[in-house]
């Protein structure tokens, strides 16, 4: 078997853990450097959430602070990093969950989104990569989220399995799905380009 | 080269071609990682973030967004008329004010110690204190603006037997580091937070409570004759599994009886203490870390101490308003 590409280094237990055990003491010097270290990975995960990276930004703050505060329950022998994903995670749907509620009453009437026009000008490569983004925000939740953190994050699936909440196969199934119909409309989006 | 994909994701697509179309999207996948350009930097943020930690109580920063993106207030061109507008309008305020703190005044049940009191809540639930136990809730289970809370909420620190009517509010009971919602049931509730080994028991007798702590959303329900225990010191506070538990025993106290199962003799001590509201005092050389498990039906303090001293090979000596604990002589 070919070795396995080795994963940036967000995803070095050991060394996650070492920090975990000094924020436990009230470190805050390793408290600065888990933040330099997972920060970056956890806005992009909720801006999969959250649409806009402003309000991913403003809710990975919050969860760092949370961090700080029950610092003294932190368990070092559990991934540290599972941990602030699923914080993240939580608050990520509970904002989601509050804006659905404040739009369907204020305006019922939603744009179509936009992502679903004709192709007119020459794919370049930003453009491409803004059609990717909004066919993976068309994405249902669970593959968008699977491929964010398996694509984005570099999490291996075992860890993704566990940010969230389900079986690696099933992480895998998600991906597989998310791909396949980002395949589809991609395939429509050239064949329409070519025509 | 190929691209490579996730070795766990290459062996979902059995056929080659497959798998290096899948290969390509994944490579492709890289460009349309979320754009971060528009927040500020790393560095930003941790200054940010550590100017927030050592200010405590400031407010979150979607909170304080929300107040910035409110649009101002423009200044009324008449402005001796505001005045007295302003005037009222503050008046009024003050009342209502004034009226909504009466309406939702938090209301404190004390069981001082030595004591134990029952007492009925607003909504016809009873409930049984404990010896040192507070419990307070919003009077008449109010929120704000004069309507009704969305759950019948209760603080409680000691420990406590529920009697909860049902009703189409959860009832739902916080102690320091746990919840626990219900719908109409009836559950013991324990949660000492000064204990050396501090954590919130919940043993339920009948009907069905959800338990949940902390960060990890990850509620236990209970069923009749079960309990689940949260704790604060072992990592992460999260509720155990559920257990099948001796009821009689768990909830022996209510009919004065003194149950300790595998628990610091500390613990065990100050226990007697809220039961007998006494004081207890120990020599040094007494290990208060050693585990105690005791079932001893209703007695007087003397008698339970005398028993105590017994079983755990100690030596009790009545002291005013107290005992002394000593190791037995050699």
């Amino acid at each position: 078997m070919a070795p396995l590409p080795t994963p940036p280094s967000s995803t070095d237990d050991p060394t996650l853990s070492a920090l975990c055990r000094r924020i436990r003491a009230s470190d805050r010097a390793a408290f600065a450097d888990l933040f330099r270290t997972l920060r970056v990975s956890l806005v992009r995960y909720a801006t999969s959430f959250t649409g806009d990276a402003a309000a991913a930004h403003d809710l990975v703050q919050d969860v760092f602070l949370k961090l700080w505060q029950i610092r003294t329950n932190l368990d070092p022998s559990q991934p540290i990093q599972g941990l602030l994903f699923r914080m993240a995670r939580n608050r990520a749907l509970n904002l989601q969950r509050n804006r659905r509620r404040r739009r369907a009453k204020h305006d019922s009437i939603r744009l179509e989104n936009d992502s679903s026009l004709a192709p007119v000008e020459r794919v370049d490569a930003d453009r491409l990569a803004a059609r990717l983004r909004s066919w993976m925000a068309d994405l249902p939740d669970r593959q968008r989220e699977a491929i964010s953190l398996t694509r984005f994050q570099h999490l291996s699936h075992d860890q993704a399995a566990a940010v969230m909440g389900c079986a690696p196969r099933t992480v895998n199934n998600h991906i597989v799905r998310g791909l396949a119909t980002i395949q589809a409309r991609l395939d429509a989006f050239n064949a329409a380009d070519r025509a | 080269m190929k691209p490579d994909l996730p070795p766990d994701l290459r062996d979902a697509y059995n056929d080659a071609d497959a798998a290096d179309r899948a290969a390509g999207l994944w490579q492709a996948l890289a460009a349309a990682a979320p754009d971060l350009s528009g927040i500020p930097s790393t560095e930003d943020a941790l200054a940010d973030l550590e100017r927030r930690l050592d200010e405590p109580g400031t407010a979150s920063s979607s909170a304080t967004r929300v107040r910035a993106d409110r649009p101002a207030i423009r200044t009324p061109r008449r402005r001796r008329r505001a005045r007295w507008g302003v005037g009222i309008a503050a008046m009024l305020l003050t009342a209502l004010t004034l009226g909504q703190w009466w309406a939702q005044r938090a209301v404190t049940l004390r069981a001082s110690l030595g004591e134990q009191i029952a007492a009925t809540l607003p909504d016809g639930s009873t409930i049984t204190l404990s010896g040192g136990t507070t419990l307070t809730y919003a009077s008449g289970f109010r929120a704000l603006g004069f309507r009704q809370a969305d759950t019948r909420a209760v603080r409680l620190n000691g420990e406590a037997f529920f009697e909860v009517e049902s009703g189409a509010r959860p009832f739902v009971v916080s102690t320091f580091n746990a919840e626990v919602t219900v719908l109409g049931t009836r559950f013991n509730v324990q949660a000492h937070a000064d204990d050396r080994d501090a954590a919130t028991h919940v043993v339920l007798e009948e009907g069905s409570v959800a338990v949940s702590a902390g960060e990890i959303e990850r509620a236990i329900v209970l069923a009749p004759g079960e309990a689940t225990v949260v704790r604060a010191s072992e990592g992460i506070v999260a509720p155990t599994g559920p257990v099948p538990v001796a009821l009689d025993r768990a909830l022996a106290w209510r009919d004065g009886g003194f149950v300790a199962e595998a628990q610091p003799l500390a613990d065990v001590l100050r226990a007697v203490e809220r039961r007998y509201g006494v004081t207890i005092s120990t020599a040094a050389n007494v290990s208060l870390d050693r585990q105690l498990t005791l079932y001893l039906g209703p007695r007087s303090a003397g008698a339970l101490m005398n028993d105590l001293a017994l079983a755990a090979g100690l030596r009790v000596e009545p002291r005013h308003g107290g005992f002394h604990v000593s190791t037995t002589v050699r």
